[in-house]
């Protein structure tokens, strides 16, 4: 990092956290604070949510994901658009038309103030624990490439989100969201240009999608029915559109950012607005991490990606046996080289193709070997590099100032996660706990001033969790096993309560502790792969509650 | 579900087609590159 790139990554974030403190400090009530005035129009909302998703290991893993993997990621999304237009067709004119400030609060309208507690605690648990993984992921990764004091690193973004989410509230989130995604925009295209201009001079950007096709890299759609493979076609349609409702229509960090709206068309311009650009935006920034699998076609590129990896087995007896690796890499590197140039230059001819297949085939063994060795190094250390490939590219071939620009887009990335999630976390406290449960005869301002304190708790709290994460082996995988433990659950509550008329609170609250049980169990005794439980629990507490119901009711008659 | 009817727009429509029509250029893409 050179003295330029230091101005720019500071500067950039400075700019946008005092700009959005100073902008939306204030708030008189809590209309105000917790949405926002009720004044975003649509291309706000619709950045603001693309922005809350998008957090830093998106920038950072989905490139790596399509280096190692291709583009056949982009159809986890393809179900997203499906779930837009049902939380624009069910959700939002339900949640507008009760002035809800929170998604839980409809519950109580719907069945009673227990089911809504229940559904607010089960979010915060989850959502509480993710906010400190939002702010660790990126944080591990460039303490690693950049040497960074990774506890300093954890704290920095954490008080940096503070102070403008305790500040300014949802307004402030917002405002702050589309400078960001400003940022990482300008940041992916300027990058993605670089790249291109990289490759060799007689390279053009259609050959080079066609050496990344001769490696199968541009295998973009898997019509199979195959459930080993995680993304296909139908996984991405059924699967997607079910994880996608849940997280837009039940997850108060995604339900906050559309009740911003002005009116309900705003929020449901925004969220048709997601509908249009997420799966380019995705299709895009995978496409970039082609590219750089093109580019490392042409350059050399280390054996493994994680820096502490290499370190770690360069410290060990093993040091030697991995030597030989990377001289075997080398090799493998000039036999790829030369394959990729005439391939480039004499496209369309079937043996070269399967001469590269063949080289590839010889690295990713050399590869797997690799890691391997590693593992026998340091059982602990992460021989997965997807998430340190772009980094990588990034911190060793752009020019100076775009260093400091990409990584400001990596923290902007996590920034704005966080701070929707902090945001939420409060508001969720503030009224489905505090102002309902606990204490509801007080001024607006005194809510106002309660929202920034869980504000700055729950901070805190992320904070903690992303400082003592590295403690854990796989909090990561903890983390997402704990969401969907969770989340079907909560999904399963909410359409009960949309669709199904006939069941009333009783019936789905008992449904949803028996289920969480049952979910819980069939984790610990390990059921089926975790990702599946969301639709498990989903499923089950929609069946039991009209199971409850039907005896319930039968019993009435009688 | 509170008695109130689901009102379809032309927006919604956009979105499906917008999306199917990606999912068209991705095989097509596919069927050109791979």
């Amino acid at each position: 990092m050179q003295q330029v790139d230091w101005i720019v990554l500071i500067g950039t974030l400075l700019f946008i956290v005092s700009y959005g403190a100073y902008k939306t400090r204030g708030s008189k009530n809590v209309s105000d604070y917790i949405k926002g005035g009720s004044e975003a129009r649509w291309w706000t909302i619709g950045l603001s949510v693309m922005a809350t998703q998008a957090s830093a290991i998106t920038f950072l893993s989905t490139p790596g994901q399509a280096f190692h993997s291709g583009m056949g990621f982009v159809q986890f999304y393809f179900g997203l658009p499906i779930a837009m237009v049902v939380i624009c067709l069910v959700f939002i004119p339900i949640y507008h038309r009760l002035k809800v400030y929170t998604a839980y609060e409809y519950l109580e309208s719907r069945f009673d103030l227990k089911t809504r507690s229940l559904a607010a605690i089960l979010f915060l648990i989850q959502r509480g624990l993710a906010a400190g993984i939002t702010i660790f992921a990126p944080a591990i990764i460039l303490s690693a490439v950049l040497g960074w004091n990774l506890t300093l690193l954890n704290i920095i973004i954490g008080v940096l989100v503070i102070i403008y989410t305790v500040s300014g509230g949802t307004k402030a989130v917002s405002v702050t969201q589309k400078q960001q995604m400003t940022v990482i925009f300008a940041g992916m295209f300027v990058a993605f240009y670089l790249i291109v201009s990289y490759l060799p001079e007689d390279i053009s950007f259609t050959e080079a999608l066609k050496i990344a096709g001769a490696s199968g890299k541009m295998e973009i759609l898997d019509f199979s029915f195959n459930f080993e493979n995680r993304y296909t076609f139908w996984s991405g349609i059924i699967g997607g559109s079910f994880l996608a409702l849940s997280y837009f229509g039940t997850d108060q960090s995604q339900v906050q950012r559309y009740l911003s709206g002005k009116s309900v068309k705003e929020m449901q311009l925004g969220l048709v607005f997601n509908g249009l650009l997420k799966v380019p935006m995705q299709f895009f920034i995978l496409l970039v991490g082609v590219m750089v699998f093109v580019f490392y076609q042409f350059n050399s590129s280390p054996l493994n990606f994680n820096p502490l990896a290499n370190e770690a087995v360069k410290k060990s007896v093993y040091a030697e046996e991995y030597k030989t690796l990377e001289n075997k890499h080398a090799e493998i590197e000039k036999l790829k080289y030369v394959a990729n140039l005439k391939y480039g230059n004499e496209l369309m001819n079937p043996r070269l193709i399967e001469n590269i297949q063949q080289i590839n085939d010889l690295e990713i063994e050399n590869r797997d070997e690799a890691k391997a060795i590693i593992k026998k190094a340091n059982p602990s250390i992460e021989t997965n590099d997807k998430d340190y490939v772009f980094i990588h590219f990034i911190l060793n071939n752009l020019p100076r100032g775009l260093i400091g620009l990409l990584l400001a887009v990596i923290l902007s990335a996590a920034m704005s996660s966080t701070a929707s999630e902090l945001n939420a976390l409060a508001s969720t406290t503030a009224i489905d706990l505090y102002k309902r449960n606990i204490s509801d005869e007080k001024t607006d301002a005194h809510y106002v001033k309660a929202s920034k304190w869980f504000t700055l708790i729950w901070g805190l709290i992320a904070i903690s969790v992303a400082c003592v994460a590295n403690l854990f082996d796989n909090l990561i995988q903890l983390v997402n096993i704990i969401g969907s433990i969770f989340y079907g659950n909560v999904l399963g509550i909410f359409l009960l309560a949309f669709f199904i008329k006939y069941v009333k609170s009783n019936a789905v609250f008992v449904a949803a502790i028996i289920t969480q049980g049952i979910v819980i169990i069939g984790w610990w005794f390990d059921w089926m792969p975790y990702l599946w439980l969301n639709l498990f629990g989903c499923s089950l507490v929609m069946l039991i509650a009209i199971f409850i119901q039907t005896l319930t009711t039968k019993k009435d008659l009688l | 579900m509170d008695n109130q009817k689901y009102s379809w727009k032309s927006e919604y429509t956009t979105v499906l087609i917008a999306n199917a029509f990606y999912i068209l250029v991705f095989y097509i893409l596919m069927e050109i590159f791979s």
